[in-house]
């Protein structure tokens, strides 16, 4: 598959429950102290209620990567479906990604002493398969997209608590939370 | 604190690179040095630079595989910086070996590539650090940091060492005050940017200002040696050797506190907001 692929994170669906993280957790076999997608509480304001509204984010397979830029042994490769691969052969454990990376994705796993991150589950998208995280979403709100047929015109490239996307074009969209109609009946 | 090994090899390379750059400003502007007042000079930065570069291996999940390092030339500043370094210091040696009194020129020619290949390594090291992700990195204030570095501990280290050996064509101890006095110059209007940034460089602003180590080093690595050797300078006295020495010692605690503080009070961007 060409192009490049990267997530649709529906806000108005997430209700925070974490099972994509678990899903990526346990099906890739992670060290307790690593997740490679981090469901985060969002910091609320007059529209984003703080109980309601969560920002589920893994590797952002960025277009430009601050991770592969900076990577001085050259672990980061860009394949042909835009992921951004991450070799843990090649890895040396020096952490310039994770200084690097506007998202704070790539983490250092103590045991092995190398940097790992999410690498979209690229076996299984060769197989025809979803990432575990998108099959893992109880409510659909994760969905693998391919940016070169992608034209949700209620997806937002920024969002409130995400990094400025102008720094290394992430390959993610939101589609925002929709505030309710309350209805105030008097008694 | 965990970032000791990289805190003491960029200081200590950054030492390294304003010494031999002092060395060879000596040697070009006056008639050349005696041999065997250079070559324990040279010879100490050689231990200096290779016992720093052995330091920051420390950093490294995997030391024994940190010859991969070089293989990003292409983008990696890291891999950059790497290269610099261990030409800087084969350059090193092969400036130890050139020193003896019969040869002065050829020695003083050796001194000036190392000197421009340890400037260029000081760059690529403080671009290392430029990056967008840091707002109070991702400006020119890493390269002037390090270079202020270079220029306050480089020329007390050599007017440490020549001072009882050598009569020396101009007084290095002023350079230092000057370098000292600009550093803390600017790191008053470098501190005035992160205020007026954003929130990560606002927090950064705080982490300096409310940390003990900022304060000591301020004394240490500003105040202290800008006045004395300033007031020195003006006064037209020489400072005497252990005045240089409790100098050298004061600036270079004074480094290593702010280096610290460089790793540890610097807000990256956060995800979901600060």
């Amino acid at each position: 598959m060409k192009g490049q692929l990267g997530f649709l994170v529906d806000i108005d669906k997430c209700i925070g429950c974490h099972s994509c993280e678990m899903a990526c957790k346990n099906q890739n076999q992670l060290d307790p102290e690593i997740r490679w997608r981090i469901v985060y509480p969002m910091k609320g304001n007059s529209s984003v209620p703080t109980e309601r509204c969560f920002l589920s984010l893994a590797c952002n397979h960025c277009e430009k990567p601050e991770c592969m830029r900076v990577c001085p042994v050259r672990a980061y490769t860009k394949l042909e479906n835009g992921i951004v691969f991450h070799d843990k052969n090649r890895c040396i454990g020096c952490r310039m990604c994770i200084m690097a990376c506007p998202y704070q994705v790539p983490q250092f796993n103590s045991n092995t002493k190398k940097v790992e991150k999410c690498n979209l589950c690229a076996e299984r998208i060769e197989q025809g398969l979803n990432p575990f995280c998108v099959d893992g979403c109880i409510t659909d709100a994760i969905t693998l997209i391919n940016f070169n047929e992608f034209n949700e015109i209620k997806a937002e490239r920024e969002i409130e608590g995400f990094p400025n996307p102008n720094i290394t074009n992430p390959s993610v969209r939101f589609i925002p939370y929709k505030p309710g109609v309350q209805i105030r009946r008097d008694v | 604190m965990g970032e000791w090994p990289l805190i003491l090899f960029t200081v200590l390379s950054q030492l390294v690179v304003g010494a031999v750059g002092t060395l060879w400003l000596l040697e070009t502007l006056g008639k050349p040095l005696k041999g065997q007042a250079v070559k324990p000079l040279v010879g100490s930065l050689v231990i200096i630079l290779g016992g720093g570069l052995l330091i920051s291996l420390f950093h490294l999940g995997h030391p024994l595989l940190a010859f991969r390092a070089i293989t990003n030339l292409g983008s990696s500043w890291l891999s950059r910086e790497v290269l610099l370094f261990s030409i800087t210091l084969v350059l090193l040696v092969l400036y130890y070996m050139k020193i003896s009194d019969a040869e002065p020129n050829g020695r003083k020619a050796m001194g000036g590539l190392a000197s421009l290949v340890a400037l260029l390594a000081l760059i690529a090291s403080a671009l290392v650090y430029t990056l967008p992700a840091r707002s109070a990195w991702g400006n020119l204030y890493p390269t002037f940091f390090f270079i202020m570095t270079a220029a306050i501990l480089g020329p007390l280290y050599v007017g440490l060492f020549l001072s009882r050996q050598e009569e020396l064509p101009f007084n290095t101890a002023p350079l230092a005050g000057t370098a000292a006095l600009i550093s803390g110059i600017g790191f008053i209007l470098y501190l005035s940017l992160l205020l007026k940034g954003t929130p990560e460089s606002y927090q950064t602003a705080l982490n300096l200002m409310g940390s003990a180590s900022f304060w000591a080093r301020a004394v240490l690595n500003w105040l202290l040696p800008a006045g004395i050797l300033l007031a020195a300078s003006l006064k037209k006295t020489k400072v005497n050797q252990s005045t240089l020495a409790a100098l050298f010692l004061m600036v270079l605690i004074g480094e290593v506190l702010g280096r610290e503080l460089f790793y540890s009070a610097t807000v990256a961007l956060k995800v979901a907001g600060l």
